[in-house]
């Protein structure tokens, strides 16, 4: 026993250890991800190429894909990135679609609740994508689902409280 | 106060859920520049033509 409990409790410490790794490495890249939105932006007033958001995909697209990581994505607020890559640029252009592809398909697949919505303001720039004409079908269709989906548990506790209104 | 999110009224959705819908998705300003952009564009594609 007396062997097999440090033990134990290191592994609690490693555990620990690793979560908080993953919420320092979600918020770096948070913040990356925010100052690359802003890079482009300023990119376009200056009438040239916006590549920066493009140039970091591959890494929010790793980051983003992996399940072990919703949590820290979730609670780091890196939503509030994602919102601000789907942004519509100073000239009223949409960012590219492999931006709008892949972030729209993370947040099909992020368990998001609403406190996760109200921190982010994601909700927003999402029902831009439904009201505007410039996105491709499939995002516009996400978009719409989406909404949907997170209006419903709003909207959906009025008619548990109230059955005449099912 | 007439653009208050408070006054548009869905059946079955009560204020305080309008409040709620309103917090999540906006009232349509963040984003209503760049919807108006896209009016224009469409208006100079059709003078163009």
């Amino acid at each position: 026993d007396a062997v097999l409990k440090p033990q134990k409790k290191r592994k609690k410490v490693d555990e620990d250890d690793i979560e908080q790794m993953q919420d320092e490495r979600i918020a770096q890249v948070r913040d990356q991800m925010r100052e690359a939105a802003m890079k482009d932006a300023e990119a376009i007033k200056e009438g040239i190429p916006a590549m920066h958001k493009l140039k970091m995909l591959p890494e929010v697209r790793n980051i983003l894909q992996k399940h072990s990581l919703y949590d820290s994505i979730l609670d780091n607020n890196m939503l509030e990135s994602v919102r601000l890559w789907l942004e519509p640029l100073p000239d009223a252009s949409l960012p590219a679609y492999s931006i709008q592809k892949e972030m729209f398909a993370a947040l099909e697949e992020l368990p998001i609740k609403t406190v996760h919505l109200r921190e982010s303001g994601i909700g927003k720039v999402v029902l831009f994508y439904q009201q505007s004409r410039k996105p491709q079908v499939s995002i516009k269709h996400i978009a719409e689902k989406l909404v949907g989906d997170w209006s419903r548990p709003i909207i959906g506790r009025n008619k548990k409280r109230n059955p005449m209104l099912r | 106060p007439g653009s208050r999110p408070g006054r548009v009224s869905i059946p079955g959705v009560n204020e305080e859920q309008l409040g709620e819908i309103f917090e999540i998705f906006g009232d349509g300003e963040e984003y209503g520049w760049a919807l108006e952009a896209e009016g224009f564009e469409e208006q100079d594609d059709y003078e163009d033509r």
